[in-house]
């Protein structure tokens, strides 16, 4: 339960962070536009993430895999930072 | 589902409900009293001192001296607007390093946490920091971010049978099954909104912080600057350095009022306003205020301060996705986007959301019970002492904080030193009550004090002032409240003693022979 919960709430963390970024800069309008909106579904998808962890059929599964998705959806967000318009600064 | 899974879920649910139940039997139980903070007020503060006209340009003055004061405050300085009950201040606020805050009968500022509350905002901000100074805030929202997860655990282990759950009450000689059904009747029933109160919750305590994340993991530092345009109306403000003279806040506030109903708003109730870069040629002055007949009622008008030209309007009908979402988000938390039965509303489903922690815990307690031993194993008798002492406890606190505040001001002291004393003293003295005289004892003399103490404060009050039908009723209405919730807590203390009792002896809520 320990290992699961630290996986949840610590690559949860990240990777809810990560996606809800990657979903800001990727939104076709103007990022500006959709920062708050944007926190207000972080806090779900974060609670959604940590539940996830508890699906896997071992602690180290959760780990592997949530490890993997947070380096996916950080290196998308690399690649939207560097191409994409973002935030006004 | 696989069984090995749900076993987890369940085992998630439990501890989640374990680690968060007690803060948010707190947070549900003083915040669904809070949807009546003004009322609340009115009736703590019998004796309101008379309200001056001449509040705003005392504020003004107060405001200009401060600007000579302390010259880095001309940055971004504002003040409360007058409101409509009591105890809510008049007090301007500048940011020089730090907020600070100077009320209009304040002799010097002081720091913005220096707390300073009567009782209904003793109980206001009780639901939000349990009580603990700084970092109460940013538990309640960690607590908040575990209810969701205790939540989201709760409907999956339900989810195969939700619907029969849903129509399922089996009161009977299986008393576990009858909590587990009480349990997932209001779970499933109330979802919505603990769903809002989850997610509001979170943001609400920890909107900065997960802002500071977003801008250091996301937005390479772009996001804090943007943040006072996300909630405000006003565009970032760069000082000329020229001076130039200001509109007074008065003139200011009128201005706004009029930029906000021509823009569509139903409606305009100011009550903050601020000045960026005062006595500036680029100055901006922005009026926060709110509106009716929307999810999110609080909108601003961001002016220029020296001419009155609009720079930004964020007012219902007229205001973009963040400015829409962020108010809603507070409309959602606090109910306030509905009349006199919304609120209503809220406070039984504030209750009914107590009720299912206490619920839970008892669950804890009803299926771990040894049902062939009258001695219980040392987790149940701990599990329950801590329900007793901590919830029924924090009950009769609450209630007690009602007679403390209405004995200070009979006595002609000052309520605001005394309520959050008394509070955690009840507390404590209630949790020993419950270590001393067993649980099942415990629960029956705390919640027959509590139903005593509601009743007695209400008579106290009615026999002190009157029937008090003024102000629309409201602090009638707190008695009359205070009289159903004496008889509410009066029949579970009935309940209680007839369990311990007459009930299986083999339980912690057994009275010994």
């Amino acid at each position: 339960m320990i290992g699961r919960s630290l996986a949840g709430a610590l690559l949860g963390l990240t990777l809810a962070i990560a996606l809800t970024g990657l979903a800001v800069l990727c939104w076709p309008g103007d990022s500006v536009h959709v920062l708050v909106p944007a926190v207000v579904v972080f806090f779900p998808l974060y609670m959604v993430l940590i539940l996830s962890a508890f699906l896997y059929r071992s602690a180290s599964r959760a780990w592997g895999w949530m490890a993997s998705a947070n380096l996916a959806a950080f290196a998308a967000l690399w690649i939207a930072q560097h191409t994409l318009p973002g935030l006004p600064s | 589902m696989r069984a090995e899974t749900r076993r987890r879920l369940t085992e998630l649910h439990t501890w989640t409900g374990l680690i968060a139940g007690f803060a948010l039997f707190i947070a549900f139980y003083a915040g669904a009293l809070s949807v009546f903070h003004d009322e609340i007020d009115t009736w703590a503060v019998p004796h309101p001192p008379a309200v001056s006209t001449d509040l705003i340009q005392r504020a003004d003055a107060l405001m200009a001296k401060v600007m000579e004061e302390h010259p880095a405050s001309r940055a971004q300085i504002g003040m409360t607007l007058p409101g409509d009950h009591p105890s809510h201040e008049v007090a301007v606020y500048w940011f020089d390093k730090d907020w600070h805050v100077q009320g209009l009968d304040d002799a010097k500022p002081r720091g913005e946490d220096d707390e300073h509350e009567g009782l209904a905002d003793f109980v206001y901000s009780l639901h939000y920091t349990l009580g603990i100074p700084e970092l109460g805030i940013y538990l309640m929202g960690l607590v908040s971010i575990v209810y969701g997860v205790a939540l989201l655990s709760g409907v999956l282990i339900h989810l195969p049978h939700l619907v029969q759950d849903l129509f399922a009450l089996r009161p009977g000689r299986n008393l576990k099954r009858l909590w587990q059904d009480a349990h997932n009747v209001i779970g499933i029933l109330s979802l919505p909104f603990h769903v809002i109160f989850a997610i509001t919750g979170a943001l609400i305590c920890l909107m900065t912080v997960a802002m500071v994340a977003f801008n250091v993991m996301a937005f390479d530092g772009r996001l804090v600057p943007l943040e006072d345009s996300l909630t405000g109306a006003s565009p970032t403000v760069i000082a000329s350095n020229v001076p130039a003279p200001m509109l007074p806040p008065h003139v200011a506030v009128e201005k706004a009022r009029a930029v906000a109903l021509a823009s569509g708003a139903e409606g305009f109730d100011p009550d903050y306003m601020r000045y960026l870069q005062y006595g500036d040629r680029n100055a901006a002055v922005e009026v926060r205020g709110r509106s009716g007949k929307t999810l999110g009622e609080y909108g601003s008008v961001a002016l220029s301060a020296v001419d009155g030209r609009v720079l930004g309007v964020q007012v219902t009908g007229a205001r973009d996705a963040n400015h829409a979402t962020y108010a809603a988000i507070f409309g959602l938390h606090f109910g306030t986007f509905g009349g006199t039965a919304v609120k209503w509303l809220y406070f039984l489903l504030g209750l009914a959301g107590a009720f299912l922690f206490y619920s839970g815990n008892l669950l804890y307690i009803e299926s771990r019970r040894k049902r062939r031993s009258a001695d219980q194993p040392l987790k149940v008798r701990a599990m329950a002492t801590a329900t007793v002492g901590l919830c029924l406890g924090s009950c009769a606190a609450i209630t007690m904080t009602f007679c403390a505040n209405l004995a200070a001001a009979a006595a002609g002291f000052d309520a605001a030193l005394i309520v959050k004393p008394v509070f955690f003293i009840t507390l404590l003295a209630a949790f020993g009550w419950t270590l001393w005289r067993r649980p099942a004892r415990a629960a029956v003399d705390l919640l027959l004090l509590t139903a005593a103490l509601s009743l007695g404060v209400a008579i106290a009050d009615v026999a002190l002032h009157g029937l008090r039908v003024e102000d629309g009723g409201a602090a009638l209405a707190v008695n009359i409240t205070c009289v159903g919730m004496a008889v509410g807590f009066g029949s579970l203390a009935r309940a209680t003693a007839r369990r311990a009792r007459s009930g299986d002896s083999n339980s912690v809520w057994a009275v010994a022979g």
